[in-house]
C-alpha cells in the first residue's frame, strides 16, 4: 500500500472561493486548485518565504512543498492562458484551530478562548446561522492530486 | 475593540487586501461607542509590516480584527494575544458596507 498523503496545515479555510484572473474568464469549467496549493502560492510568492520556511509552516517536507507549489503554478498558468476561472476546493488540509462561517454574511471567524459561538461578530446573526467549518483533514469528497 | 484594515481615512474607503499592509486601521470601541482612525506606523517597511502592525494593535487593546486576509506572521501575534480574526467575504467592498452590517450609525 502506498504511503498516505500527509495532512497539510493552512492558516485559513478557503473552500469554494472562485478567483477570476482575467476579466473575460469563462465561467464554464474552472481550474480546480486545492487549498494547500493556494496556501503555497501565498507563502512563497506573496509573503516571499523560502521553500524550507514555507514547508515547516505547512508541516510537510521541503521537496513536497516544492511539488505542491509547482502544481499550483501550472494551474495558475492554465487559468491565465486559457482564460478560465480558478476554484479553490478540496485537498488534505487542516487549520489547527476551529473556524466558523456565518451563513447570512459570509464571514469566516475563529474564537480564541471560547468553544461555541454566541453570534456573528459582523452581522450579529444568531448561533443557528453559524456553522463549523469541517476540520477533519480531508475536506473534499474527490481527490484532486 | 474592533479593528478593520482600510486604505483611507474616510468611511467610503475600500478595505485593504492584506491586514498588515493597510494604510489605516479603523478602531471602534463597542462599549463606549467611540471610533478613530489609526495610521499604520510601519507601513513603509518592506518586511515584517504585518507583524509590527499586529503587535501595535494588540498593545492598543484590540480584541477583534477584520480583513480579507491576514499574513502568517501577523496571525501568530494575534493568536498569542488571543485576538479574534474575522475573514470578511468579498461581498464587503468598503468600510461603510461592514459598518452597515454591524448596524453602526457613525457620523464622520
Amino acid at each position: 500500500m502506498a504511503r498516505p498523503v500527509k495532512i497539510r496545515k493552512i492558516l485559513f479555510p478557503r473552500a469554494d472561493e472562485i478567483v477570476n484572473l482575467r476579466e473575460n474568464a469563462k465561467p464554464g469549467k474552472p481550474v480546480l486548485m486545492t487549498e494547500d496549493e493556494f496556501e503555497s502560492i501565498i507563502l512563497v510568492d506573496y509573503e516571499k518565504m523560502m521553500h524550507l520556511q514555507a514547508s515547516e509552516l505547512m508541516g510537510v517536507s521541503r521537496p513536497t512543498l516544492t511539488r505542491i507549489y509547482e502544481r499550483a503554478r501550472m494551474k495558475l498558468a492554465e487559468a491565465l492562458v486559457e482564460s478560465r476561472q480558478i476554484k479553490i476546493t478540496g485537498g488534505k488540509v487542516e487549520t489547527g484551530q476551529e473556524w466558523f462561517e456565518c451563513i447570512s454574511c459570509g464571514s469566516v471567524f475563529n474564537l480564541p478562548g471560547k468553544k461555541i459561538p454566541d453570534s456573528c461578530p459582523v452581522c450579529s446573526a444568531q448561533a443557528k446561522k453559524i456553522k463549523l467549518i469541517k476540520n477533519d483533514g480531508n475536506r473534499s469528497d474527490r481527490r484532486i492530486f | 475593540m474592533t479593528a478593520i484594515g482600510v486604505t483611507g481615512e474616510y468611511f467610503e474607503a475600500p478595505l485593504s487586501e492584506c491586514f498588515g499592509k493597510s494604510e489605516y486601521f479603523f478602531v471602534y470601541d463597542r462599549a463606549s461607542g467611540k471610533y478613530r482612525f489609526l495610521q499604520n506606523p510601519r507601513i513603509d517597511e518592506k518586511e515584517k509590516s504585518g507583524k509590527n502592525a499586529a503587535s501595535f494593535l494588540v498593545k492598543s487593546g484590540v480584541t477583534t480584527v477584520m480583513s480579507y486576509n491576514v499574513g502568517s506572521n501577523a496571525k501568530k501575534v494575534f493568536d498569542r494575544g488571543k485576538v479574534q480574526i474575522v475573514v470578511l467575504s468579498d461581498n464587503f467592498k468598503t468600510l461603510k458596507d461592514v459598518l452597515k452590517k454591524m448596524k453602526l450609525n457613525l457620523k464622520s
